[in-house]
């Protein structure tokens, strides 16, 4: 019995746990901002096109930046253009943004020479806490070219075109 | 969204853990009735027992890898997102855990057969929680960084793996002594589940890439898929302020969805004083086909944005981004349904080798009496025993195993004390030690593992503490 006045006490003892200080409400401080990328919008028009006369400006309706998911946590981000002339056309092409009304909100012009050889210009237009709402607000996506070249002559280069590509990349709030 | 990363923060770190339901004291503690639980085959001489009810048998296990609670909340000065940041974004991998249990007898009551005491029967009633998630890999990672600097990485979406369920399981046991060296045992399962979600075979994968048309392309493969039974019910009660006591009354009645299952265990007895055991523990299934919610995510799909290509879509007045919106659900349709699905009960194995020695303990039975030839010799029990035990839970993302050194020692009737060393994955540091106490019919046992832990249970992986109270009869001598 003596043993076991003995070992009782320290068993109990060893079970008395004993732990650090610990602060559970520091989980609140967790900001997770996330950078995320993807595809917009690509327009391909061929050389064939500008030696005609009807090439009117392409509108898509993009609802991608209005969606509660993307425009509630949007805070900065940047929209990448890249733009690709293999016709023998010198062209300027402007990307209008537009809103729910049709209004023109922000856009973009690019002057690119003709080819050969083939020409590519990148470009990009950047959000940050000054225009965000512009970048929240745009209901539609419109590219239209201008020729600045003749309309008879054709590119030596196969397959003459001119190709404009887009990709956005967001920084997102996820918790703040 | 805020509410769901706490939740995460509080599961990963408030949760120590249990790695794995290891009742390694337990196993093998044959002065305590519930050790048939882990061995049906297990030596046994008690005459008859019965646990006090709800108190016989309580054990609690948590427990996390890779990461403690310290490493989160101690109060150290250090910016919280950089803490999270090293050791939870950066610092754990899609092999590790977190997992919790607990079970809790309702009735546990045994007799040794009058006809034929060679038997012991047992059964009663017990229930069990079972939890247990993988740490989400890749899905973290996509959340905290995004894809922008991770063109080309594939995130895998097989990260996703948890399982858990509540559930009341009825059990009787026969436990057979063949013959002086080999005691054999058996016990049959129903289990009533009272709530289960499964989702641990999900495949697929997202990764973006340099497009073919546009600069970029993402590609979605996914095939996830998430089983749930028995919660919907309770959580549009909860919804309503209504009582769900009704509910998981009924439920852990037989009213919810059944399964069956058995137990197997031997013990044999090399010579007087050296011994194997072994046992294998649920081997069932649970068919859920009540109050079933599954969620679905299948399909493949790669966009490149929207794509106008002239002259063909000069004009076309369509809706393009709807157009786009459409053809991914199409694609990869997220789905809702009620299907039936049955669940396999996390297999245990359990197996040990050990040798007594010391002076030899006088016998509690009524007689040493037998109906074998040779008496009863095999029954000796000695003051001390020592040997090694070997664990093994099927988990979801395959077999995890423990080994175990013990030295059990024998104060007469009255106690016995039991000290494991355990290594498994997760730690070699785990001290265990058990105590059961007999205080003429009263026997009460206490057993707590990774002693260690206790010494800052914020810095600890894991705990596991079980505990019971019985009334153990040996006849009268």
């Amino acid at each position: 019995m003596k043993f076991l006045k003995k070992i009782i006490p320290i068993f109990i003892l060893v079970l008395a746990s004993c732990s650090d200080e610990q602060d559970f409400s520091q989980a609140k401080d967790l900001e997770v901002t996330t950078d995320l990328s993807g595809p917009i919008l690509s327009v391909e028009v061929p050389e064939d096109i500008f030696n005609s006369d009807t090439f009117i400006p392409q509108e898509v309706n993009f609802d991608g930046f209005q969606t509660s998911l993307f425009s509630e946590r949007v805070v900065s981000g940047v929209i990448n253009f890249e733009v690709n002339n293999t016709t023998s056309k010198e062209l300027d092409l402007t990307v209008n943004f537009l809103n729910d009304s049709g209004v023109i909100i922000d856009y973009k012009i690019i002057s690119i020479d003709a080819a050969p050889p083939e020409q590519i210009v990148l470009d990009s237009l950047v959000y940050d806490d000054s225009n965000i709402e512009i970048l929240k607000s745009i209901s539609s996506i419109s590219v239209s070219v201008e020729n600045n070249g003749d309309t008879t002559s054709v590119s030596t280069i196969d397959d003459p075109k001119l190709t404009f590509q887009s990709s956005g990349s967001f920084k997102l709030e996820l918790l703040e | 969204m805020r509410s769901i990363y706490l939740s995460i923060l509080v599961f990963f770190t408030v949760c120590f853990s249990v790695f794995s339901q290891n009742k390694q004291l337990l196993y093998g503690f044959n002065e305590v009735p519930q050790s048939l639980l882990l061995n049906p085959g297990a030596s046994t001489n008690f005459k008859w027992y019965a646990g006090v009810p709800i108190l016989s048998g309580v054990s609690f296990q948590a427990g996390v890898t890779g990461i403690t609670s310290n490493d989160l909340f101690a109060v150290d000065g250090v910016d919280f997102n950089t803490k999270f940041r090293e050791n939870v974004i950066y610092g754990m991998n899609a092999k590790d855990e977190l997992s919790g249990t607990y079970q809790i007898e309702l009735f546990n009551v045994g007799f040794r057969g009058k006809n034929n005491p060679d038997n012991f029967y047992s059964f009663g009633a017990y229930n069990e929680g079972d939890a247990i998630g993988y740490y989400f890999e890749d899905y973290a990672l996509l959340a905290y960084e995004g894809n922008t600097d991770n063109i080309g990485k594939r995130f895998d979406l097989s990260d996703l793996k948890t399982r858990g369920e509540i559930v009341n399981v009825y059990h009787f046991g026969i436990n057979k002594k063949v013959s002086n060296e080999l005691d054999l045992g058996f016990r049959a399962k129903i289990y009533s589940s009272i709530l289960n979600f499964s989702s641990t075979n999900n495949n697929g994968y997202f990764i973006t890439t340099e497009g073919e048309n546009n600069l970029l392309k993402t590609t979605l493969v996914a095939d996830l898929e998430i089983n749930t039974s028995g919660i919907i019910e309770l959580k549009e009660a909860i919804d309503n302020d209504e009582s769900v006591t009704d509910i998981i009354t009924k439920r852990a009645l037989f009213g919810g969805d059944l399964g069956i299952g058995f137990d197997l265990g031997f013990t044999y007895k090399i010579d007087r004083q050296t011994y194997i055991t072994g046992s294998l523990l649920d081997i069932g299934f649970i068919s859920h086909t009540n109050d079933l919610r599954t969620y679905s995510l299948k399909g493949n799909a790669s966009s490149e944005g929207i794509e106008v290509v002239l002259p063909d879509d000069l004009g076309s007045g369509s809706d393009e981004w709807r157009e786009l919106v459409d053809d991914l659900e199409s694609l990869v349709p997220y789905e809702e349904s009620a299907k039936k699905y049955i669940t396999f009960r996390p297999t245990k194995l359990y197996a040990s080798i050990g040798h007594d020695f010391g002076d030899v303990v006088d016998s509690r039975q009524a007689c040493n009496c037998t109906t074998k030839p040779g008496g009863s010799f095999a029954d000796n029990i000695y003051k001390n025993s020592v040997g090694g035990q070997l664990y093994v839970i099927n988990r979801p993302r395959g077999p995890q195993a423990a080994l175990t050194g013990f030295y059990q020692h024998r104060f007469g009737h009255i106690m016995s004390l039991k000290a494991t060393y355990t290594v498994d994955k997760y730690s070699f540091t785990n001290l265990g030690l058990g105590g059961s106490l007999q205080a003429g019919p009263i026997n009460m046992y206490l057993m707590a593992d990774n002693l260690l832990g206790y010494s800052n249970l914020a810095n600890s992986n894991y705990a596991s503490v079980l505990f019971g109270i019985n009334i153990i009869s040996w006849g009268k001598k």
